[in-house]
């Protein structure tokens, strides 16, 4: 029964309409009137603040969202992205021409043998 | 086996099977080295007539044979006008129905480093003269592969039908069959030359190119310039130079590894220091097959070359090459009778060039 007289304050206290009745009974529970008490003291500390110091009044307020400029920074990035991925399949030669004209080490190395696969060109 | 006559390609289908999967050829492997024999007639105003070429698998100590036709317009008339290449058939037969009948046999005794040994028999018959051969050979060929040898030449009438072909060649030659799925591959290849001098500074050059499975791609460098020292102030300013060309050929295979032929020809000589190089060379060339995965490179040392590059030191002479009788130099560079000579071994004591092979699959 306390439970249901503490739950019924705190249906009140939200706003919600309730049987007269039932909360004059509720009331007269001395627990579910601590309860009340209790409920009370919350609201109050979360309902609470400060005042703002000086220093602090002036603050710059949040920026306004502008969706054209979100729609040009997402196109820009976009850009970047893409330009990115373009030289990265262009041939490597284009922009390191020195490694690329060097001759990759040799898996093995042979030799045109005299006399069995080299020998004088007739001409 | 096929013939053709003027544009018009002729299948002859006795013979038409040598690489298709039929029953007849089911033996025969679908790519490889090639036996060849061709015929062509030459018109009277220039140019080819007919051609005809047969085609068989090279099999070292398998025998091939055929027969090559020219006349069969009017076998009577002795012209050149119509024929072709068959495997099948009698020599008599043949000869009532052609002016000219060759009967060729080839026996493949050797096939290495991409070249064969094969030990060729050949006749020519005339419907005029049947009964004995009209001329005939023998001989022992090496061929490399795409390499092709005229054997007979033959002169035919015109004919009382105007035959406007006076002549036909008969050739036999080598060729490859390549594998029907890898026909149309195209491999890129990657060609560096490399020297080392003899103080460690290197030199390098790179050609690149693209060529069809199986398909010659000849290359070269600019030549490589090495300064001569004048022995006397009225020489003549003379340059060594090296210059190194070739042609490279690569079949994709279908385990994904390469086939790839390499010719190289390297050759050393004097020329005019600011006309590049001259007459004055000595010239050597090799072939080597190599068997690679795509991308792998392969370095081929070229051999310093033997022998001698002279010439008169006196401005506005000629270049010379060859060993000569002229006692052996002890320099590199030394003039002797008022010539400049250098020789080459002492020359490029402590150098190296060489070749770097690179060849992949060009990407679709």
């Amino acid at each position: 029964m306390i439970e249901t007289h503490i739950e019924l304050l705190s249906s009140f206290c939200d706003g919600a309409v309730v049987d007269p009745d039932r909360l004059a009974a509720a009331l007269a529970d001395p627990r579910a009137r601590d309860a009340l008490v209790d409920f009370a003291r919350l609201r109050a500390a979360v309902a609470s603040s400060h005042p703002l110091p000086d220093s602090l009044e002036r603050l710059r307020p949040a920026a306004v969202r502008r969706p054209q400029l979100r729609a040009a920074l997402a196109g820009a990035a976009a850009m970047l992205v893409l330009v990115a991925l373009t030289f990265a399949m262009l041939p490597r030669g284009w922009f390191i021409r020195d490694e690329a004209d060097g001759p990759p080490p040799p898996a093995r190395v042979i030799r045109y043998e005299p006399g069995v696969d080299w020998g004088p060109e007739h001409r | 086996m096929r013939r053709r006559h003027g544009n018009h390609a002729v299948a002859l289908a006795a013979v038409i099977g040598a690489f298709a999967p039929g029953a007849a050829a089911q033996d025969r492997p679908s790519s490889g080295p090639t036996l060849e024999v061709h015929i062509r007639t030459l018109k009277h105003a220039g140019g080819t007539g007919m051609s005809g070429w047969g085609r068989n698998p090279l099999v070292t100590g398998t025998p091939v044979a055929w027969f090559l036709t020219a006349g069969s317009v009017n076998p009577a008339d002795m012209t050149v006008c119509g024929g072709g290449v068959g495997e099948t058939g009698a020599l008599g037969d043949k000869l009532s129905r052609n002016s000219f009948v060759w009967d060729v046999r080839m026996l493949p005794s050797k096939y290495e480093n991409g070249t064969v040994t094969v030990d060729l028999e050949w006749a020519r018959y005339r419907t005029d003269t049947p009964g004995r051969p009209s001329a005939e050979g023998k001989a022992t060929l090496s061929l490399r592969e795409g390499d092709r040898q005229p054997i007979d030449f033959v002169h035919g009438e015109i004919g009382s039908r105007g035959c406007a072909e006076d002549a036909a060649i008969v050739e036999v030659g080598t060729g490859y069959a390549e594998d029907r799925q890898l026909a149309q591959s195209i491999l890129q290849y990657d060609v560096w030359l490399k020297h080392q001098g003899a103080g460690g500074q290197t030199v390098t050059k790179r050609f690149t190119a693209m060529g069809a499975q199986g398909a010659d791609v000849a290359f070269a460098f600019t030549p490589l310039q090495f300064q001569v020292s004048q022995d006397a102030p009225d020489n003549a300013a003379y340059d060594v130079f090296t210059t190194v060309q070739g042609t490279i050929k690569g079949r994709l295979l279908p385990n994904g590894r390469l086939s790839v032929s390499v010719d190289t020809s390297r050759r050393d000589g004097l020329g005019p220091r600011s006309g590049g190089a001259g007459a004055g060379w000595s010239g050597n060339t090799g072939r080597k097959l190599l068997d690679i995965a795509p991308d792998e490179a392969i370095e081929i040392e070229l051999p310093a070359p033997r022998g001698t590059s002279r010439t008169s030191a006196l401005k506005g002479a000629a270049a010379s090459r060859g060993a000569g009788s002229a006692p052996a130099p002890t320099q590199a560079v030394s003039t002797v009778d008022g010539r400049l000579v250098i020789d080459h071994a002492l020359f490029f004591q402590g150098q190296r060039t060489s070749l770097i092979v690179q060849v992949k699959p060009a990407r679709q």
